[in-house]
């Protein structure tokens, strides 16, 4: 976040990211009005590429309160992420909300989340449907996912990939929302240093209209952006630290056993017993493929840390604040 | 600057290094040791010191005559030479005292087949071989191991010639 950056001049901003959600935007709009009687407020509708006719929809409720209802639309569907980081970046609200167009998430919630995040203090309160309508084909793997990444990100969510989210303004305009990293905005305001973390327990209904867009990829490519997330954040500014740590580990033990099977050769040699060329010996391939891999691990080290170097974001820190003489 | 101060170490880590090479290609497989790639390799890392040498005395000095980059790279060589000796020494007579006999034996199926691929008749081979066979067998011994080592030197001296010519840097002219 840039220090520069000026405070937002309306209370509130909910960033809807949608995809052919026709049948629910005018009643979701209207509900999301009721909640913000008596607040400053935009709706920010961010089309990720719909088919059918949702752009026209958010169109005409543009015409309606064009102060209150703006949109954003994707030449083509370039995911969740990317329709919230446009959100995000375009959001003027002091308070963001992010929730989904699909009326399972009710705006009724919104008021209570704001109060809970400007009462105490917090940065970020994420949703958690504890009561879901969902099969047990999605219920089954997101409580799995929500475990995992409990136990890598530390944060103690129970339901990270809930859509209804209230941040502070400095969190959204502080992190990066690529790739599928949606599932993953807690860890990324966690190591943006927004930390402070809360949950509220949100009503979840069945959805009334269109189809769920889970599907099994959304699981394993869940779990792999896990890793990427939790790998970036320990490491991205010092891949060598891992890349070089796990290398020199498997060097210097393959390097080891090396040694030990050429002593052990030697001993046997003074002790008159047979001495084995360790090219007859298994291990020594182990060796060998370990002193190789880890020369590679040390290699893609470096190769990290150039590219690492190369970002212009490299010594982008988050300042707080600033005391100065001036 | 003392020639012989910055060209000795560098001798010895051309022969210590020769010998870590030797050491674990004995050690992975002992019937490589008469591989030619093994001797290549260690007469390049032999070339690469004495190189290594004449940059060290020439950074130091700031130039280097062809004489003095000769001196320099010849005595990093014999040196590396009489160290090497005397490791190998180590090797074959501490280390594993059959060695020796298993690299004769492994030298002499070498030259057999050469031999019969020239055509040379079984007669003539088993002539040649026994003759040989104790040529290689001297080689292997203390005295046999100074002896090649002095033809050794002799083979540094003439590279020696060419890294000199390569290595040598008159001092700048202050017209230039």
């Amino acid at each position: 976040m840039s220090m520069s950056q000026h405070e937002p001049n309306l209370d509130v901003s909910v960033v809807v990211p949608l995809l052919d959600e026709q049948d629910s935007l005018k009643e979701l709009r209207q509900r999301i009005g009721e909640a913000m009687a008596g607040l400053s407020y935009e709706v920010i509708f961010v089309d990720d590429g719909s088919r059918d006719e949702s752009w026209n929809i958010i169109e005409g409720l543009h015409g309606a309160t064009p102060q209150e209802v703006k949109g954003i639309r994707f030449a083509r569907n370039y995911g969740k992420s990317a329709a919230l980081q446009k959100g995000f970046e375009a959001a003027q609200g002091r308070v963001v909300f992010t929730m989904d167009a699909d009326l399972q998430d009710d705006p009724k919630e919104l008021p209570a989340m704001r109060q809970q995040l400007l009462d105490g203090g917090l940065d970020l309160v994420s949703g958690w449907k504890k009561k879901r309508h969902d099969p047990l084909s999605k219920t089954i793997p997101t409580k799995l996912y929500n475990w995992a990444t409990r136990r890598v990100s530390g944060i103690q969510l129970h339901d990270f990939n809930c859509g209804l989210k209230c941040y502070r303004w400095q969190v959204v305009k502080a992190i990066e929302v690529q790739g599928e990293m949606h599932r993953y905005i807690p860890m990324l305001s966690k190591m943006a240093g927004f930390d402070r973390i809360g949950e509220k327990v949100v009503t979840h209904h069945a959805r009334p209209y269109g189809t769920s867009k889970f599907g099994l990829e959304r699981f394993t490519n869940g779990l792999l952006d896990l890793m990427t997330v939790g790998f970036m954040g320990r490491f991205g500014r010092k891949p060598m630290h891992f890349f070089g740590l796990v290398g020199m580990l498997m060097f210097l033990s393959s390097a080891g056993l090396f040694l030990a099977m050429g002593g052990y050769k030697l001993w046997a040699l003074q002790t008159g017993q047979e001495a084995k060329n360790l090219a007859d010996l298994s291990w020594f391939y182990v060796a060998l493929t370990g002193m190789v891999l880890g020369a590679q691990f040390f290699l893609a080290g470096f190769l990290a840390e150039m590219v690492s170097r190369n970002d212009p974001k490299r010594t982008d820190y988050r300042v707080m604040k600033t005391l100065s003489g001036q | 600057m003392n020639k012989i101060s910055v060209a000795a170490p560098h001798g010895v880590y051309a022969a210590l290094g020769s010998f870590v090479l030797m050491l674990a290609v004995y050690l992975i497989q002992s019937e490589w040791m008469v591989e030619w790639w093994v001797s290549l390799s260690s007469t390049a890392l032999n070339l690469v010191f004495m190189f290594v040498a004449c940059s060290a005395f020439r950074k130091a000095q700031g130039t280097a005559t062809f004489g003095e980059a000769w001196t320099v790279s010849m005595v990093a060589s014999g040196v590396a030479a009489l160290v090497g000796m005397l490791l190998s020494m180590v090797l074959f007579f501490v280390i594993d005292p059959s060695l020796p006999q298993l690299l004769v034996d492994l030298s002499m199926d070498q030259s057999r087949e050469m031999m019969e691929s020239f055509g040379m008749s079984g007669a003539m081979v088993e002539m040649q071989l026994d003759e040989a066979r104790k040529q290689v067998e001297a080689a292997f011994t203390p005295g046999g191991m100074a002896k090649n080592t002095v033809w050794a030197m002799a083979f540094w001296a003439v590279l020696s010639l060419v890294v000199a010519a390569i290595m040598k840097r008159a001092p700048k002219s202050e017209f230039a």
